[in-house]
């Protein structure tokens, strides 16, 4: 570790001995005390420094990794994600097509690595320089474990997407030398992409950093200890267990809130200019852990941290890492009250806890777990928080839910698969595949099965695989265990298939019923046939023929018929034509073409002054 | 002549005049008519026997949203019986709101425009009470036979006649739709750079500047509504199809008598604000869409009051600039 130095004073140099004592104290005491919930396989302790003027990171790395594998392993795989922003011609930067710029630029260099009984490394820089790879003298056997130090220095880029600074804000995220996932004989880490997110094996973080007096600062898991230096410095002391990665914040205009849910504590990191978001964060982020919560399994951190970003750093807001998400203003208050975003922003990252911080998915590989999971889960919290069909928006009679926006989004678009690396999507593509199309393909599973059985589903699948890396199989087979029944149709036709639907009822008269599937997914449904006397008939079509008839020569005459009359269908691209009737329904009719005639006088009018 | 003057003037000759707001009225219900013809008749092939209809007779909301997107955006073949609005007519109003506009104008300026000279003449107007004024050069050179002047009507110009109407529609038929098509991409130039501008400040400069931008915003479109109704008023009462002649004697009547102007359009845009007021905020909320013989009652209601609203606009435009 790098200290700043001063020509001090009789009396700074006390305050440093004093200060000294103090830093040596906190060190010797034991990180807080609980039961580890998952064996580390991927721990790190970071010694940093940060240089505010400079915008720089110097920093000390001991990384230790545990072989759970039953192979050996011959070399070390590390993330060097700021190199993503060292030129224009990096992965990451050419999938953006945009951002990059002299005041953008950033990188991260690694020098003295070296096993920590001091045998040297070399590290190599592979494909664009967002991974390296470290040969090891001997592979690491089955069981044992191997601990790298290394030095880095790297420079932060003026944030534009998740990490880097803002004036004197900083978000630091991706910011240290961080191993991949050895995974069916091989690493799996991939060069930084830019719709990819992030992967990691479970570990403990010990993480000192030094910084000037003023700053306050947030990061994953909790401090532990903070020694003022009395030169204008300080040193804070972070640890966390059973996480994926560390992430810090730090500002000099910080201002704390706190609550207390269900034993958790959670500080909201904000800025005085957003003050008037304090409770609504705070509102929303306890809704969030309380649902999430009774649904899935508790929290099992003390703390979760909520930062704030200024309005020049909106690129570092809406991100989530472990016990840490940052959340951001996007609009002002009046815009704030009329659409919930803020409160959206923070319920969804907040989700990410436990659909991605706890339920380690690859993300890089199917992208659509992490944020399908924690998005559907955020639809459902939205509603339970702020009621069914104004969770989105709100203003006066306006209403959106949060899912409509979703379903809304995925219809625009939805020859999209669910499942595919995150690269294989582009921009739009991304959107649809890994956030609105699972929360609608999901939101119909909810539907069809039922929300109790759902949420067995779920509640299953993120107990049996909390800190691990499931895949989309793994969820399926969960899924149709829980169930006890095939659900090809969601994870053929969903996930991996582009294919759409739309039901429709296409004809009927007195006697019969035509109804017809129109696109390649085939969900079993239900058609419910009203008859001229009142009563109703509900037939169950399994969608495997494009049309079916229904026939009843023994029945009153039919009146109408509704396929998929509860609209479990989330996913059916228009119900409009769900329902026909043989009745001409002449007043709603007459409704719409007065509301017409109306539109058309006011624009003759405001065009031609008539 | 005071701006308030010139509103009470215009009131009283659209209420002696009804016959105008009858005429405008009428073809603008005809046209709507006539562009909603189509589509109503594809909505009721399209949507009419779906129960779906009543959803989006409830009026607008997610549903619609969704499903009107769900019939732009689906494939082809999941069109069929998807919500869809009826956009067809768009170009048809267009359309015809530039020619009927074009062709009504110069008979119901010209309405007014006579009423004020006979009033002058005769004096019983109210108007010529408040305010008689002199006559400008170009009303005493048209009204002495130059070429484009006016044909005097004589002592009975406070009926309403038809064939003076149709005369003033046609004689002005030709210049106000040159008039009419240039003014409307002039509108359209002016709203794209005066509303780009004001985007690109308030962003650069911050969000409190929209509390000016927004005003000055609203000012500036007040000027051009006055300018533009003002040439049609001063070609008629000038009695010239000269646009640009009539857009020079527009531009320097507004500015040398702004206060005056100012003083009409306030209170006849005001009147027009609370129509709309009450309209939106008043009237609909308490009614049930589906009750839509009396949603259309209100509506044609509206439409009428609007129409007049905009008539005292011009009829008092004419007393102004007479005055």
């Amino acid at each position: 570790m790098q200290s700043p130095t001063h020509p001090h004073s009789s009396h700074t140099h006390a305050t440093l001995l004093l200060a000294s004592c103090f830093l040596a104290f906190f060190y010797l005491l034991p990180p807080p005390a609980h039961a580890s919930l998952t064996p580390p396989i991927a721990s790190y302790t970071l010694d940093v420094t940060l240089d505010v003027e400079a915008k720089t990171l110097t920093g000390h790395e001991v990384a230790t990794y545990v072989n759970t594998t039953a192979e050996p392993i011959p070399d070390l795989v590390f993330h060097l994600y700021l190199n993503a922003f060292r030129s224009a011609d990096t992965i990451y930067m050419r999938e953006i097509g945009h951002g990059w710029g002299p005041g953008r630029t950033a990188w991260i260099t690694v020098t003295d690595v070296r096993l920590t009984n001091g045998t040297p490394l070399t590290l190599e820089e592979v494909e664009d320089g967002t991974l390296a790879r470290a040969e090891l003298p001997t592979p690491v056997a089955p069981g044992e474990t191997v601990a790298v130090e290394m030095d880095f220095e790297a420079q932060l880029p003026q944030v534009f997407t998740r990490t880097g600074y803002a004036g004197d804000f900083f978000m630091l995220g991706q910011w240290f030398p961080k191993l991949g996932v050895w995974q069916d004989g091989a690493w799996n880490a991939y060069a930084f992409h830019a719709n990819a997110e992030f992967y990691a094996d479970f570990g403990t973080y010990d993480v000192t950093i030094t910084l000037p007096s003023s700053y306050v600062t947030g990061g994953t898991g909790l401090p532990v200890s903070k020694v003022d230096h009395g030169d204008g410095t300080q040193t804070v002391h972070y640890h966390a267990e059973d996480v994926i990665d560390f992430a810090w914040t730090a500002s000099p205009h910080f201002q704390e809130a706190t609550r207390q849910v269900d034993g958790v504590e959670i500080l909201y990191l904000y800025l005085p200019e957003h003050a008037w978001t304090v409770e609504r964060v705070l509102d929303a982020a306890e809704a969030a852990v309380d649902h999430y919560g009774r649904w899935y399994g508790p929290y099992p951190y003390t703390r979760l941290t909520v930062v704030d970003v200024p309005n020049g750093g909106q690129g570092a807001g809406g991100m989530e890492y472990p016990t840490l998400v940052t959340a951001g203003t996007l609009i002002g208050p009046a815009g704030a009250r009329a659409a919930r975003l803020l409160e959206v922003v923070v319920v969804h990252e907040i989700g990410h806890q436990w659909w991605q911080s706890m339920v380690a998915f690859n993300e890089a590989e199917e992208p659509w777990l992490d944020e399908g999971f924690t998005d559907y889960s955020a639809v459902r919290a939205m509603a339970a928080a702020y009621t069914d069909d104004a969770s989105f928006v709100d203003i006066g009679k306006v209403e959106m839910s949060y899912l409509d926006m979703r379903r809304a989004e995925y219809i625009s678009n939805p020859r999209v698969p669910m499942y595919g690396r995150a690269w294989e999507f582009d921009g739009r593509d991304y959107q649809t595949g890994a956030y609105s199309k699972p929360v609608v393909a999901l939101s119909t599973l909810e539907r069809v099965l039922g929300e109790e059985m759902m949420l067995d589903v779920m509640r299953t699948f993120f107990q049996r695989h909390q800190f691990g890396h499931p895949t989309t199989e793994d969820f399926r087979a969960v899924t149709e265990e829980v169930c006890d029944q095939d659900l090809a149709w969601f994870f053929d036709g969903l996930v991996y298939g582009d294919g759409v639907l739309n039901y429709a009822v296409t004809d009927l008269d007195a006697r019969s019923v035509t109804v017809a599937r129109q696109g390649d997914v085939i969900i079993p449904t239900e058609v419910e046939i009203t008859f001229a006397d009142g009563s109703a008939v509900v037939e169950w079509w399994d969608g495997a023929d494009a049309e079916a008839t229904f026939t009843y020569p023994n029945h009153p005459p039919v009146r109408s018929a509704d396929v998929d009359p509860e609209r479990k269908l989330m996913v059916d691209l228009g119900w409009a034509d769900n329902g026909l009737s043989r009745r001409l329904e002449v007043s709603p009719w007459l409704a719409l073409v007065t509301r017409l005639l109306y539109n058309l006088q006011s624009a003759l009018l405001a065009l031609g002054g008539l | 002549m005071n701006g308030w003057t010139a509103f009470r003037v215009g009131l009283s000759r659209v209420l002696r005049y009804r016959q105008v707001l009858v005429i405008l009225f009428a073809v603008n219900l005809l046209g709507a008519l006539a562009l909603a013809l189509l589509p109503a008749l594809d909505l009721a092939a399209g949507l009419g026997h779906r129960p779906a209809i009543r959803q989006a007779a409830d009026g607008i909301d997610v549903w619609l949203v969704i499903e009107t997107l769900a019939s732009w955006s689906a494939d082809e073949t999941f069109r069929q019986g998807a919500v869809s609005p009826g956009l067809a007519p768009a170009a048809g109003v267009a359309l015809l709101a530039w020619l009927s506009g074009a062709f009504l104008n110069g008979g119901v300026l010209l309405t007014y425009a006579e009423d004020g000279r006979s009033s002058n003449k005769a004096g019983p107007d109210p108007s010529a009470r408040i305010s008689p004024g002199p006559r400008t050069a170009p009303q005493a050179k048209a009204s002495v036979g130059a070429p484009g002047a006016l044909p005097s009507n004589g002592p009975n110009a406070r009926r309403f006649h038809w064939r003076r109407f149709l005369w003033g529609c046609w004689h002005w038929f030709g210049a106000f739709l040159l008039l009419g098509a240039v003014q409307a991409v002039a509108s359209v130039v002016l709203f794209v750079l005066l509303v780009g501008g004001a985007m690109g400040t308030v962003a650069a400069a911050g969000g409190w500047l929209t509390w000016v931008v927004v005003p000055l915003l609203m000012l500036v479109a007040i000027l051009w509504l006055a300018l533009t109704e003002c040439t049609r008023i001063v070609a008629v009462v000038e009695g010239t199809r000269n646009v640009l002649r009539a857009f020079g004697g527009a531009m320097r009547f507004v500015l040398r008598h702004l206060p005056s102007v100012a003083g009409l359009y306030g209170p006849a845009l005001l009147l027009l604000g609370l129509i709309h007021a009450l309209y939106r905020w008043g009237v609909m909320p308490c009614l049930p869409l589906g009750w839509w013989p009396l949603v259309l009652v209100v509506q044609q209601a509206t439409i009428a009051a609007r129409l007049g609203a905009r008539l005292v606009r011009l009829a008092g435009g004419v007393a102004l600039v007479q005055a």
